[in-house]
């Protein structure tokens, strides 16, 4: 699959009063063209870091960026000016942000702000505009958009809301789409049937996106790819399926078990994020992972270790201990990731009927 | 010519609607209570009679210094409702044209304050740094003296004029409005659809005046209108001091200095020019809070 998104060697991170703070650190994260890649993990994990560097939105300083790749679409981000990478904001890759309450200009209508974008982008007069206003409200399933388009955000409910934001970084043409937690602070229902129009326009519309969220059930329904980040460095990456149905790193099962289920006792590893002890070992899940060994005191940077050819994990310990999985992708048998997803959606829709 | 056919201007007449809909009810939040419906009608009489004041005024040459020895220091009666003064100049038509004089003069300060104020409070709550620090720096030189002091100091720089007394006002108050943008600005800039609109690409110079700033203007307009007040006092103070109009312009404070000598005797030729200031700056002051409420946009209810 063509790569439209392309990062090497990057590392994040900021320079605070006692030095220096690494909140990203990746290899390597690539997506294709009409690819969803999902980023799961914890809060201050450093997704939303990663989103605005790929925006180039962090002011440096405080935040300092090395990478040795960064492309979009073929366009390197890295050497850009401040005024090309804004031509490449909005047209290329536009970002839906964490919270729909507030990313809404109050003093401006609906349409007001829509125009703002796609008549600057498009260069269409304003009559033009609005009807292309109202085609994007249609796209995003926002019911009777005639007279929305008049009202104010916050006369719009949170989906509502959230929908228009989607249909803004939808309508000046990106091809990239960053989503930084959609649906947070929407209730499920709600949560269901946006995430069920961003599949569709997803795949309709045929751009790529990066999905960010802290709930794999999320991630698996929404995407193709999946990558577990912890403390800014990915250590799990594989399909929908691989991350789900087969997880290898004991941080991704610990994720996995986090979620509460009827009739067992929560999971609560008691040892907060910032607890790493670089000295001990490499892997920054040592402290509070509970398969450690003794061969996990070694302090050389870990790489990923490939365990089937779309799965992969940062884990030594439990790539070496999946020999089922080697030799399942050596049969071929890695999975349809698109279906994954798909089945998942429908059953959330499900549930949000209810 | 064929005739435009279709919908591309359908659009137009629900939006006019809409727009008339917001604006009833804005004069609804505005005219919540009697006092303030009071006011609001009070300024809207002063607007009117302001702009009609060259048609109406019954003695139309008592606004310049001709004398009618006749007449001179009269009590009010029907035909001087507000007496005459000691050139026989009728107090009502004077009284009614210094509106004309007092809220357009006062529109002008508060306009140049703004003016001022704003662009810079925009700037260096958008540069910070260095910028930031000279402006700010600046207005707290401007602030340390009191604005009467400070206006004073140039009228009598510059000699006593209404034109002087209305530049030396607008220079004394801009840093007020300065600080009040910057500080709302600040607040804004890191607001989450300020960091949508970086996300989408728009411009800093646009973010900075139509994000930002239109956002900080709610505030300001309710300070404007507070002024208003403020400034139209100011203003008959230089005027009462001989530093701001000069006679025989029929200006409110100006003509309170000239009743002085005749304070025990004539007590209309005080007490009408010193209402007209008082129930001016009254209004504009409950205006201003009422205003407050209209231009938040959360007040004014469902659509």
């Amino acid at each position: 699959m063509e790569a439209q998104l392309k990062v090497r060697d990057l590392q994040v991170g900021f320079d605070v009063f006692k030095g220096h703070v690494d909140v990203v650190k990746l290899d390597e994260l690539s997506i294709g063209r009409g690819e969803s890649y999902g980023l799961v993990g914890e809060s201050g994990a450093g997704k939303t870091v990663l989103a605005l560097t790929l925006l180039g939105l962090l002011p440096q300083p405080p935040a300092v960026i090395h990478a040795s790749e960064m492309r979009l679409g073929g366009v390197d981000l890295i050497n850009m000016s401040p005024k090309e990478l804004r031509a490449i904001r909005g047209r290329h890759i536009a970002m839906i942000f964490q919270d729909p309450m507030s990313a809404l200009d109050p003093v401006y209508s609906v349409r007001a702000q829509m125009s703002e974008v796609i008549c600057r982008r498009a260069g269409v007069d304003r009559a033009e505009a609005f009807e292309r206003i109202l085609k994007y409200m249609h796209l995003v399933e926002l019911p009777d958009p005639e007279t929305i388009v008049h009202k104010y955000p916050h006369q719009l409910s949170g989906g509502q809301r959230q929908r228009l934001i989607i249909a803004l970084a939808l309508s000046c043409g990106a091809d990239f789409l960053i989503a930084d937690e959609p649906t947070r602070n929407l209730d499920v229902t709600v949560q269901a049937s946006i995430l069920k129009t961003m599949y569709r326009l997803r795949q309709e519309l045929e751009v790529s996106m990066l999905f960010i969220a802290n709930s794999l059930a999320l991630v698996s329904a929404m995407c193709d790819r999946v990558g577990i980040l912890m403390r800014g460095r990915l250590v799990e990456t594989g399909t929908a399926r691989d991350i789900v149905e087969e997880p290898m790193h004991p941080y991704t099962l610990d994720l996995l078990h986090a979620v509460p289920r009827k009739g067992e006792a929560l999971v609560d590893n008691g040892v907060g994020l910032t607890d790493v002890d670089a000295s001990r070992s490499a892997c920054c899940h040592y402290r509070r992972c509970r398969s450690r060994g003794p061969a996990c005191e070694n302090t050389e940077a870990l790489a990923m270790l490939p365990v089937s050819e779309t799965h992969a994990v940062a884990c030594p310990k439990a790539a070496a201990a999946s020999p089922a999985v080697l030799a399942e992708a050596a049969l071929g048998l890695a999975s349809a990731p698109a279906a994954t997803g798909y089945r998942v959606v429908q059953h959330q829709s499900r549930r949000g009927d209810t | 010519m064929p005739v435009p056919v279709g919908d591309k201007n359908a659009e137009y007449p629900t939006a006019v609607r809409a727009r008339l809909r917001q604006m009833r009810q804005q004069w609804h939040v505005l005219t919540r209570n009697n006092v303030q419906k009071a006011a609001v009608i009070f300024i809207a009489l002063l607007c009117v009679a302001g702009v009609l004041a060259p048609y109406i005024v019954p003695y139309p040459d008592s606004i310049t210094g001709k004398v009618v020895e006749s007449e001179i220091l009269e009590p009010p009666s029907w035909s001087h409702p507000f007496g005459t003064d000691e050139f026989g100049r009728d107090i009502f038509s004077r009284v009614l044209y210094g509106i004309r004089v007092s809220l357009a003069a006062s529109v002008i300060v508060i306009s140049i304050a703004i003016g001022l104020g704003a662009t810079f409070g925009v700037i260096a709550a958008g540069a910070r740094g260095i910028i930031d620090e000279v402006i700010m720096r600046i207005t707290d030189i401007f602030l340390a003296f009191p604005v009467a002091v400070l206006a004073i100091v140039i009228t009598s720089f510059w000699g006593g004029s209404l034109r002087n007394a209305i530049i030396a006002l607008g220079i004394s108050w801009w840093p007020w409005y300065a600080r009040l943008v910057r500080g709302t600005a600040l607040s804004i800039r890191e607001r989450p659809y300020v960091r949508a609109a970086r996300a989408l690409g728009t411009s800093p110079l646009r973010i900075m005046f139509s994000h930002i700033l239109k956002n900080s203007l709610g505030p300001t307009l309710v300070l404007a209108s507070l002024d208003m007040g403020a400034v139209i006092l100011m203003l008959a103070t230089l005027s009462f001091l001989g530093l701001g109009a000069q006679p025989p312009t029929p200006e409110w404070g100006l003509m309170i200095n000239q009743s002085r000598t005749y304070f025990l005797s004539a007590w209309w030729y005080m007490a009408f020019p010193g209402a007209a200031i008082t129930l001016t700056v009254l209004s504009f002051s409950i205006v201003g809070e009422g205003l407050g409420e209209v231009l938040n946009p959360k007040g004014r209810g469902r659509g």
